[in-house]
């Protein structure tokens, strides 16, 4: 379409008429069709010099060229927007994927009759209420599986213990490993909601609404020290 | 599970984190696992087969020195088939940063994303001004791994967000059962590295070399890598210069004996190093190490407890902290065993259940990796040809 006005109206009647039967039925229907819009073009301005375009044209085009620019820019941002968005939903179900790994096993571990009675009171109270958290106390709750997990397993006899107990091995293992992966997929969580924010407050995000119904983006805050004797890792 | 790892250099150039990489590959394959490597190579590269070559890199200068990098429509059409052909639960990639196959990879792939950040390198301008770019690509990251507290640090400072920490691995058994080479053992300093690259340290070891000889008159000194080796020497007395031998590039097994024969194992580096693989390497074998203070060494040998720290560039402390080590032998065995008990965080064994750990995470309920259809300007208007 583009192509078709730039060029100059004298030069383009000229060579269509001059190549028009060497060409097939088909490409002939088509610059016919060019031919008629461009002498319309033409017969507004000036069609005598070479100069073909009136200023308006030249302003339209450029303007519906910078539309077009701008508009696959932000459907580009909405689409880097929207991933993001799956990003955060997928963390975030990995996250609660992890905490509730956790509250089970130790809950399991509570239960088992391995640990002595206070201990086992403690677990069980921190776990039940981590998985029974309303969204607004969830955090506050799993802070609190923490801390009750730091102060049972602090001490790597206790851990001994767990693990002299048929079955023990295992289970030592599993919160061993849920314990680590906690900090992690907050990490990886934090991180993602750390870059949709990032976008989402950028001027054409929120001047044209790219985020559309979708909530604003929440960090989960917690504290997730694991036990120094089931996690002794350097820097994580 | 189905993992691929993507290399940003050249794999038949050797270098910590193509080793990083290798090692890591063959342990997740030991477990079971699939893993496919996409590394830049030479197409006439004999390659282990788990390799997949993304044609020659191209040396192009950058940051400060000639690295060989891959880019371009070939490097990107090759890419998009390794995902494409690939079908991966996650793919891992190493430096998505670097203007080479990670950055690629990173823009060409949607799904679980794992990153590891190797560098840490201080803020410059090149990385301030190439932020809007990277950033799209960057965020697709689902995971992001530093190698050392440091390299976090400069992660967190250039790109915002965070990362945990997992440190590179090291077979310690590897080391832990090489055999020491008599020649090698008696009172003997080791070094190894580059001896032409200022930033491995030779020359502030060579300044207190005379010092060192002049309170042990029977040291000897042994120094592995490549480079010029009279231009090295050029600096001590002429009578010392027997002192030093030169052992040229060393076999891993080579290495790993030298490093189980010799007394002290000095690392004078002086910068630039994100995490120091080769002190593990030294601390595995059991050789007491006495490293420069840089951020990242003060880390693995734990603030100074399983390894001596000593002034970075200061030649008279690094002599004094020497002699003192090779006169002390009960203080060397005290090293040598909180060396070998710290390394044990630094096995494969630990690294990788850690890095399993990582994937297991992202991709915990995530479709598998695929070639993002997004990011081109042809298949937005529906003129892609797949």
């Amino acid at each position: 379409m583009f192509s078709l006005v730039g060029v100059p109206p004298d030069e383009a009647r000229g060579e269509t008429e001059a190549r028009g039967p060497a060409r097939s039925p088909g490409s002939g229907r088509g610059t016919s069709h060019g031919r008629q819009a461009v002498g319309g073009e033409g017969g507004a301005g000036d069609d005598t010099d070479g100069v073909a375009l009136p200023p308006v044209t030249v302003t339209l085009i450029w303007i519906v060229v910078a539309l077009v620019a701008i508009g696959l820019y932000l459907s580009w941002t909405a689409g880097r927007l929207d991933r993001l968005h799956s990003r955060i939903d997928a963390s975030r179900a990995a996250l609660d994927a992890q905490l509730l790994r956790r509250a089970s096993v130790t809950q399991e571990l509570a239960t088992s009759g391995v640990l002595d009675p206070a201990a086992s009171i403690v677990l069980y109270e921190a776990a039940h209420a981590a998985r029974q958290a309303e969204e607004e106390q969830r955090e506050v709750a799993e802070s609190e599986l923490s801390a009750a997990l730091r102060a049972v397993f602090g001490e790597v006899a206790q851990v001994e213990a767990v693990r002299e107990v048929p079955g023990g091995e295992d289970a030592a293992e599993e919160l061993a490993q849920a314990v680590r992966r906690v900090p992690m997929a907050r990490r990886f969580h934090n991180d993602s909601v750390r870059a949709a924010r990032a976008l989402r407050r950028h001027r054409k995000v929120r001047w044209f609404r790219l985020a559309g119904h979708a909530p604003f983006p929440l960090a989960f805050e917690m504290d997730d020290e694991p036990p120094t004797a089931l996690a002794d890792r350097p820097g994580t | 599970m189905k993992i691929g790892i993507v290399c940003p250099y050249s794999w038949d150039v050797p270098g910590g984190v193509q080793f990083h990489i290798r090692d890591l590959a063959e342990h997740l394959i030991r477990l079971g696992h699939e893993v496919s490597v996409l590394a830049p190579a030479d197409d006439e590269t004999p390659l282990p087969p788990y390799v997949v070559s993304a044609g020659r890199a191209v040396p192009v200068p950058y940051n400060g020195s000639v690295a060989r990098l891959n880019f371009g429509f070939l490097s990107a059409a090759r890419v998009r088939r390794w995902l494409h052909d690939g079908t991966f639960d996650v793919i891992h990639i190493h430096e998505p940063a670097s203007p080479s196959l990670g950055l690629l990879s990173c823009w060409a792939a949607q799904g679980p994303i794992v990153a590891t950040f190797h560098t840490s390198n201080p803020r410059s301008r090149a990385m301030i001004a190439a932020y809007p770019i990277l950033q799209p690509a960057l965020e697709k990251i689902s995971a992001r791994i530093a190698v050392s507290e440091y390299a976090r640090r400069t992660l967190v400072e250039h790109l915002g967000g965070d990362a945990v920490v997992i440190p590179n691995g090291v077979d310690v058994g590897f080391f832990d059962k090489a055999e020491p080479k008599a020649e090698w053992q008696g009172n003997t300093i080791g070094f190894i590295g580059r001896i032409d690259e200022p930033r491995k340290g030779l020359p502030v070891l060579m300044a207190a070399f005379p010092k060192i000889v002049a309170a042990c008159p029977d040291v000897r000194l042994l120094v592995a890598g490549r480079g010029d080796e009279e231009e090295a020497v050029a600096s001590l007395p002429k009578e010392m210069r027997s002192r030093v031998e030169f052992l040229g590039m060393v076999s891993d097994e080579d290495k790993a004996r030298l490093l189980r024969s010799i007394d002290v194992y000095v690392a004078p580096n002086t910068g630039g190093e994100s995490f120091g693989i080769i002190l593990v390497e030294a601390m595995s074998a059991g050789a007491p190490v006495l490293a420069s203070d840089l951020d990242a060494f003060a880390q693995v040998l734990d603030q100074g407890a399983a390894g001596e720290l000593f002034a970075n560039e200061d030649a008279d402390e690094l002599a004094a902290a020497a002699v003192g080590l090779l006169g002390d032998p009960e203080r060397r065995a005290e090293l040598r065993e909180r060396g070998s008990a710290h390394v044990r965080r630094f096995d494969w064994s630990t690294v990788g259940a850690d890095i399993l750990s990582v994937y297991e995470t992202v991709t915990h309920g995530a479709a598998a990796v695929a070639a993002d259809e997004r990011s081109g300007f042809r298949s937005r208007f529906g003129l892609a040809r797949d």
